[in-house]
């Protein structure tokens, strides 16, 4: 690359950076701190911190430049994979990587609508940050009481356990088809 | 030398421009294509991560699964709880359509949601000229806006240059149900923003060399009714008793009357070479290329004589002959600046005979040619107009700081050559009695002006 091509994208740059916006960068920061997070917590346990923290430095970088590309799925399926492969967790940071990696999906839905250059109200992002909020309070709610669910009812049966999950999973399926595909 | 001319676009295509480019980006076909709203990519995202976590959370045996694709659940399930069907409209409204250079330009983007459900984010984006400068965002705007409800985004900004400027078209991506759908919807069209060229103040105190039509405020030679008072001579039969002059009569003893000339406007034509521009525009605030000097010299060259009560008219010289029909008054001044709007530079031949033979150019006119005198064609049709006798006046708009782009040794040395023949070109056309004059501002044409009159009080042959 010469001198002129190399001034060219040095100006370039400086011109995208004057162009930001605060409101739009502030959603993009978002999908990279918590893609960020998720990684370290569903990698610590595996691989330990130092290591986990290396690689999750670098894979959100994708999913917070192309937010509208298959890279923030790519990321939240990683960390359940990993998430999954490195045996049984607590609950409670089962529920620290589950909000993590809701905050990175939805904050990854916002930053599709709006370019970094996107002049954004206030109510834009406050809207997304309120709605996502309560979510993760009712997730917090529904996952004490499905944390507790083994302890009323004993851990000795689990087939019985095993059925009831894949009917939940199926019923789940369902109401969500049912939402999507019901007509209006 | 680099174009300057990028602020004169036609206002169709540069709208077409803008909504074929951000349809281009938009990964979902337009929204004429497609009936109403449909899922993204994140809903998607939001099964797929449902569906592994749950299947391995059952597969496993592992609660901790579970609990990890509980956010996900509530989260798209309340998010789904209502969908949206009425579909959003968007609409553009201006401030005001006119307006002068360094002028403000206001705009109201409204977004309207009919239906029950809210728009999670609303984003308009506007297509707006590269020579209005917005005071907030660059053109995108994101917003929320409730169920059954509006919310407007009021977009000010600056028009930098003269011209006829663009805002909008504006497009409206709308989001409901927490991003998870998506419509686009049909464009608001764009809307044009004259802006008016603003130069500097000028005047001229010369007399026009010829003046021409019937009333006004110049001397003619013709007697008639007029202020400006030519003589005394016998009274006869038809004269108006008011033009006795009473001090004579008594002293002859026999009536005299007052004898006066007549009061002409004069018509001067403002010819724009727009076959060669130069230099960059920098705006109002910035440096003028050449032709943000002549349309900026014209529109006060024009308001000059024009509130003076003569006649103006203006003249492309350029491969197309675009004219301004002669006129007077500030309704006329107004038409004039709107013509000056849609100046712009013509590739092609230029010729200096097709101009005499338009019949544009009366031959009691002043011509007044705004030209950078880059390009032969130019030169040959002073030439070719002083020697067919009109009153002419070349004023030169190449401004000082236009230079040729310096890429090589040689490059000093082929500006100083260039710059000695140029001065010699003036040089000829001053001896075929061409006056030319660099654009000043007030009172830059008058001592040309005062040279034309003077030259033209012996005759034209010998201008």
């Amino acid at each position: 690359m010469n001198d002129s091509r190399l001034a060219q994208r040095y100006h370039q740059g400086r011109a995208w950076l004057r162009r930001t916006q605060p409101g739009a960068m502030a959603v993009r920061t978002s999908v990279y701190v918590t893609g960020f997070l998720a990684v370290v917590t569903a990698a610590a346990p595996a691989i330990g911190a130092a290591r986990a923290a290396g690689f999750a430095l670098v894979l959100p970088i994708l999913p917070t430049v192309r937010p509208m590309k298959v890279w923030p799925t790519a990321l939240i399926v990683t960390c359940v994979a990993v998430w999954a492969l490195t045996g049984e967790h607590s609950y409670a940071l089962a529920f620290l990587l589950g909000a993590l990696l809701y905050t990175h999906h939805t904050s990854a839905a916002q930053a599709v609508t709006m370019r970094t250059d996107t002049y954004v109200t206030p109510e834009v992002v406050t809207g997304w940050a309120r709605r996502t909020g309560l979510v993760l309070l009712a997730a917090a709610a529904a996952s004490a009481l499905v944390g507790l669910l083994p302890r009323l009812f004993g851990r000795t049966d689990a087939i019985a356990y095993g059925l009831a999950g894949l009917a939940a999973v199926v019923g789940l399926g369902g109401v969500l088809a049912w939402l999507v595909f019901r007509k209006l | 030398m680099t174009s300057g001319d990028r602020g004169i676009r036609g206002v169709d295509s540069a709208a077409d421009d803008f909504v074929a480019r951000r349809r281009g980006q938009a990964s979902a076909p337009a929204a004429a294509d497609r009936p109403g709203w449909r899922p993204t990519r994140a809903l998607s995202r939001a099964f797929v991560v449902i569906a592994v976590a749950s299947a391995l959370g059952v597969l496993l045996g592992r609660v901790d699964l579970v609990i990890l694709a509980l956010p996900f659940i509530i989260g798209t399930a309340v998010a789904l709880r209502s969908r949206p069907t009425a579909l959003p409209t968007v609409t553009l409204q201006l401030g005001t359509d006119v307006g002068a250079e360094g002028g403000d330009v206001h705009a109201r983007m409204r977004v309207a949601n009919p239906g029950e459900v809210p728009l999670s984010t609303a984003v308009l984006r506007a297509g707006v000229s590269p020579w209005v400068r917005l005071r907030q965002g660059h053109g995108t705007y994101a917003a929320s806006v409730g169920a059954e409800m509006g919310n407007s985004i009021v977009v000010a900004g600056r028009a930098m240059r003269w011209g006829a400027h663009f805002f909008g078209p504006v497009l409206a991506d709308t989001y409901a149900c927490d991003n998870l759908f998506h419509y686009e919807t049909l464009p608001a069209e764009a809307k044009r923003v004259r802006t008016y060229p603003v130069g500097e103040p000028f005047s001229a105190d010369e007399a026009m060399p010829r003046a021409s039509g019937l009333g006004g405020t110049h001397r003619s030679r013709r007697p008639g009714e007029g202020g400006e008072l030519a003589g005394v001579r016998p009274y006869q039969p038809g004269d108006r008793l008011r033009r006795i002059d009473w001090r004579v009569s008594m002293r002859a003893r026999e009536l005299y009357v007052n004898h006066t000339l007549s009061d002409r406007d004069a018509e001067v034509v403002l010819l724009l070479d727009v076959g060669v521009d130069a230099g960059t525009s920098g705006g109002v605030d910035g440096k003028a290329s050449v032709l943000d000097t002549a349309v900026r010299a014209t529109a006060a060259i024009a308001e000059h004589y024009l509130h003076r009560g003569d006649r103006v008219s203006c003249l492309e010289f350029g491969p197309r002959v675009r004219r301004l029909r002669p006129g007077t008054g500030r309704r006329h001044y107004l038409s004039t600046l709107e013509w000056l709007l849609g100046v712009r530079v013509a590739d092609g031949v230029s010729s200096d005979t097709r101009l005499l033979r338009s019949g544009a150019l009366p031959p009691n006119a002043l011509v007044v040619m705004l030209t950078p005198l880059l390009d032969d064609s130019s030169l040959s049709a002073l030439a070719g107009l002083a020697r067919a006798g009109r009153f002419l006046v070349a004023v030169d708009t190449l401004p000082e700081h236009v230079r040729p782009e310096h890429d090589g040794v040689w490059s000093a040395h082929a500006e100083r050559l260039w710059r000695l023949d140029r001065e010699n070109a003036i040089g000829e056309l001053r001896e075929h009695g061409v006056p030319v004059v660099r654009w000043g501002g007030a009172g830059s044409l008058d001592q040309v002006l005062r040279d034309v009159t003077r030259m033209s009080a012996s005759g034209k042959a010998m201008i």
